[in-house]
């Protein structure tokens, strides 16, 4: 599963967002590279304005985020967005890991009585939004051909993972017997996310998407042993035994 | 009350229906009342084992579409009081099996008081292996020492703590047991065969028996006779012990050593 960015659009016109962009990204160190980004119009589809999409694409652009499409928006604004090569999504795409509110003046339409004061300072909000939940915990071996997944959480396995088994955690994983089968830790882009076994003979490991197959790891020092896996800085899996 | 056993693999050619035939008769001698169905419809082998073949008239199938009564369709042993067998039938396919055919089937047995339900499984992990698992209250799950096997195995087990009407319900889990079939611990030395301790690793459940490979299982198949009656036989021996543990005895786990060869054989290497 692939994590997207996506910023919800509630004021359109391309200088107020070049003002509220600079100020946030002024305030907020934060290293896009080319990330694919959804423009949200659900909150402006009452609006009648005209967007300017390859500018607002272009704009983005210079912080690394790379427009893709958008989602939400009326008729109008689809076509717009149509003409301006961007995708439509249609539908939910839920459990958004981070999202970016770009909140300058709001739109008239959307929240003209529901905001009595409006703040006078054009701002971008950033929102990460992190779900804290208890970790899943498994009291039994995992066993081939099952797949459970720990969302937003922790995955605590208390036994073996067997060969043709795959554990998924959006944090991390940590395994209280051998690891014969599959781990993926940090599936929706949690790079910090960590695997830890007590015997590392895994099929495949990932973390954050990026994976390593059994091929690959059987030559690593640590197969066979109590291991941690875990991303670098440079986004490359590292293998480490543990004492 | 009445325990129903499914006698599982996954893989197919491990000794599933060797096994159902041994324990089965194994209970029967130690004064239970045993039925023994054959779920592998369309691939009738039990009742070749068992040494009934020539006695089938009415099969599962035919009880299940009312076509026969239970009791007709119920093979006695001849030579074991207390042992009956419902062969499959050999002309249908698996989509004859249903839930409720095979719930009324065992709701019969159990009513007729039988002590313990026998369920050979197909091999694979389709209907009429779900079927057969799904009034389960232990289970067996054979497999040999080598890795395609277990890896099934395990999935079985996987299926085993999920599908059956026990999982389904929230009642306790079925009972699980590990036999393991042809083991040969000269073959385990020389690597190329899993050891005990590394099937168990893998698998983590608790151990019932170990089967050595042994030639009397297939003399006995080939005769008709389930193995556990060649008393002498290795195999035959080593199932009688798993039936024991079923029944709750403690025995020690035998042929899992490797033979020392005497003198003789050593300096003629034989």
């Amino acid at each position: 599963m692939q994590t997207v960015l996506v910023m919800s659009l509630i004021e359109p016109h391309v200088l107020k967002l070049t003002k509220a962009l600079k100020s946030h990204f002024e305030q907020h160190v934060m290293n896009f590279d080319n990330t694919p980004l959804l423009l949200d119009l659900s909150l402006i589809e009452n609006s009648q304005k005209w967007i300017d999409f390859p500018a607002v694409t272009a704009l983005l652009s210079n912080y690394g985020l790379q427009v893709i499409g958008v989602r939400g928006g009326n008729d109008q604004q689809k076509a717009q967005a149509r003409a301006a090569r961007l995708a439509i999504f249609d539908g939910q795409i839920k459990d958004l890991a981070a999202m970016v509110t770009p909140t300058t003046e709001p739109a008239p339409q959307a929240m003209s009585e529901l905001t009595p004061q409006p703040s006078p300072e054009p701002q971008v909000r950033v929102e990460y939004v992190k779900v804290l939940n208890p970790p899943m915990v498994i009291r039994h071996p995992v066993r081939s051909g099952t797949e459970p997944y720990a969302h937003a959480s922790d995955l605590i396995v208390e036994g073996p993972v067997s060969p043709g088994a795959r554990v998924m955690a959006d944090g991390s994983i940590y395994i209280h017997g051998p690891l014969r089968g599959s781990a993926c830790a940090g599936a929706r882009g949690l790079t910090g996310a960590r695997i830890f076994c007590e015997v590392f003979e895994p099929e495949i490991v990932a973390i954050n998407g990026v994976y390593l197959p059994a091929e690959r790891l059987s030559e690593t020092p640590a197969w066979g042993k109590r291991a941690v896996v875990e991303m670098n800085e440079d986004g490359k899996l590292s293998i480490r035994a543990m004492a | 009350m009445t325990k129903v056993l499914v006698v599982t693999s996954g893989k197919g050619g491990v000794g599933k229906t060797t096994t159902s035939a041994a324990i089965s008769t194994g209970l029967a001698e130690a004064g239970k009342k045993v039925a023994v169905i054959d779920f592998d419809i369309g691939l009738r082998n039990l009742d070749l084992i068992m040494g009934v073949e020539r006695r089938v008239v009415y099969d599962f199938i035919n009880v299940i579409q009312g076509d026969a009564t239970l009791k007709q369709a119920l093979i006695k042993h001849k030579e074991v009081d207390n042992l009956y067998i419902l062969p499959a039938s050999q002309t249908r396919d698996k989509d004859a099996l249903t839930t409720e055919g095979v719930k009324q089937v065992i709701d019969e047995l159990k009513e007729d008081g039988f002590d313990y339900v026998i369920c050979d499984s197909p091999a694979g992990i389709e209907k009429g292996a779900h079927l057969a698992m799904y009034y389960a209250d232990e289970a067996i799950v054979v497999t040999n020492p080598e890795v395609s096997s277990v890896r099934d195995a395990d999935r079985m087990l996987g299926l085993l703590a999920s599908k059956p009407r026990r999982a389904e319900i929230g009642d306790t889990p079925v009972v699980q047991h590990l036999l393991i079939n042809r083991y040969a611990p000269n073959r385990v030395s020389t690597g190329e065969m899993l050891s005990i301790e590394d099937i168990l690793e893998i698998l983590a459940v608790p151990l019932l028996g170990v089967i050595p490979e042994s030639t009397a299982v297939l003399q006995a198949s080939n005769a008709g006779r389930p193995v556990i009656l060649e008393k002498q036989s290795d195999a035959g021996q080593a199932y009688a012990d798993a039936v024991a543990r079923l029944l709750g005895e403690q025995k020690p786990m035998r042929f899992v050593e490797e033979e020392k060869k005497g003198l003789f054989a050593r300096l003629f290497g034989k």
